[in-house]
């Protein structure tokens, strides 16, 4: 009888600490929407620290990176000129969204070709 | 009882029957039936229209609704990477959505419907002891398919910034520089969080997508909603 009563809490405690959520998206709509009234770097750069943060405890708690932020970091990384490793982040977005693949392509053919 | 225990009893009925006026709603299936058949997924989200007297609503509104729609099971196409395509072309300050734009959105982004948005209204009013904040907003999604309108919804949000002073005078104060000082994006974000949430079929990223038919909604699709600071 103790031992059932024990399983029952923990099972009880185990459910109880399964989180609901679907994604995490920290603060990183909050440092969207300071890069788009600021502009400067600071602000950028809250940006892509706050999207770094997100992809940190997304992969802690088990969780998808939300839909979008790998590409909206990506977008980033291009305007840095760092074009290399904006395309690995462009290829994680259609990775894990597919719904993402005609915009993903669009974006490499835009920004990505030599010479642009 | 006599005659007038009667009539104040009824008087007192009906207060309390009045009183417990029942808002009219609607399942989602029968007020969104096509959201349930097209089964959209990708959402391109268009710049807001904004009818409001704040000139910056725009781009603050903007910045929440990727989320809003993400965390009810959407994917919604990267905000700012579309804005960027849509400055480049011309696009951005767009407010009519033709049936070929949609084809188009359609065609190059892999869109199967488009969020339209419009702020009505985005702004303080302050009156002795308590502020508030006011986003009234409309949306809708238009599929690119046929550019029929496949959901719509109109919020308006009530962000109340009141005192928890006793004192009078402090009360006064205190709410008329939280009325100044208080920033928009939090609140948009909380509203735009709140309405999807209880407006809107849940997307195919959601657990309970495809289930929610019985949810409802209210029936001519307009919701107040009160956020206490």
């Amino acid at each position: 009888m103790r031992y059932l009563l024990l399983s029952m809490i923990v099972l009880l405690l185990a459910a109880c600490a399964q989180s609901n959520e679907l994604y995490y998206y920290g603060n990183s709509s909050q440092s969207y929407y300071r890069a788009v009234k600021y502009g400067d770097d600071n602000s950028r750069l809250d940006y892509k620290n706050s999207l770094n943060k997100v992809f940190e405890k997304s992969a802690a708690r088990g969780l998808k990176v939300p839909p979008g932020l790998y590409c909206d970091y990506a977008m980033l990384l291009l305007k840095e000129g760092q074009l290399a490793e904006a395309k690995v982040y462009m290829d994680k977005e259609k990775a894990a969204w597919p719904e993402s693949g005609p915009m993903v392509d669009l974006l490499l053919q835009r920004y990505f070709q030599p010479g642009k | 009882m006599n005659k007038m225990t009667y009539l104040w009893t009824g008087l007192a009925l009906m207060s309390i029957l009045a009183g417990c006026a029942i808002t009219p709603t609607a399942t989602m299936a029968n007020s969104y039936p096509r959201m349930y058949e097209r089964k959209p997924i990708s959402i391109l989200i268009l710049p807001p229209i904004n009818n409001s007297t704040a000139a910056d609503a725009k781009e603050y509104f903007s910045c929440s609704l990727g989320e809003a729609l993400g965390l009810v099971g959407y994917y919604p196409l990267p905000v700012e990477a579309v804005f960027s395509i849509l400055r480049e072309e011309g696009m951005y300050d767009t407010e009519t959505v033709t049936p070929v734009v949609l084809s188009n959105l359609k065609k190059y982004f892999g869109a199967d419907a488009v969020l339209i948005s419009s702020i009505e209204k985005w702004d303080k009013s302050w009156f002795l002891t308590s502020g508030t904040l006011t986003i009234d907003a409309k949306f809708s999604l238009l599929s690119t398919e046929n550019a029929e309108t496949i959901w719509d919804y109109h919020t308006i949000t009530k962000v109340k910034l009141g005192s928890s002073s006793d004192n009078i005078f402090m009360s006064m104060v205190e709410s008329a520089i939280k009325t100044a000082v208080e920033d928009y994006f939090p609140n948009a974000r909380r509203a735009n969080i709140y309405t999807f949430e209880r407006t809107i079929p849940y997307g195919k990223y959601h657990p309970s997508y495809n289930i929610d038919g019985e949810r409802t909604v209210h029936e001519n699709k307009v919701g107040v909603f009160e956020i206490n600071k």
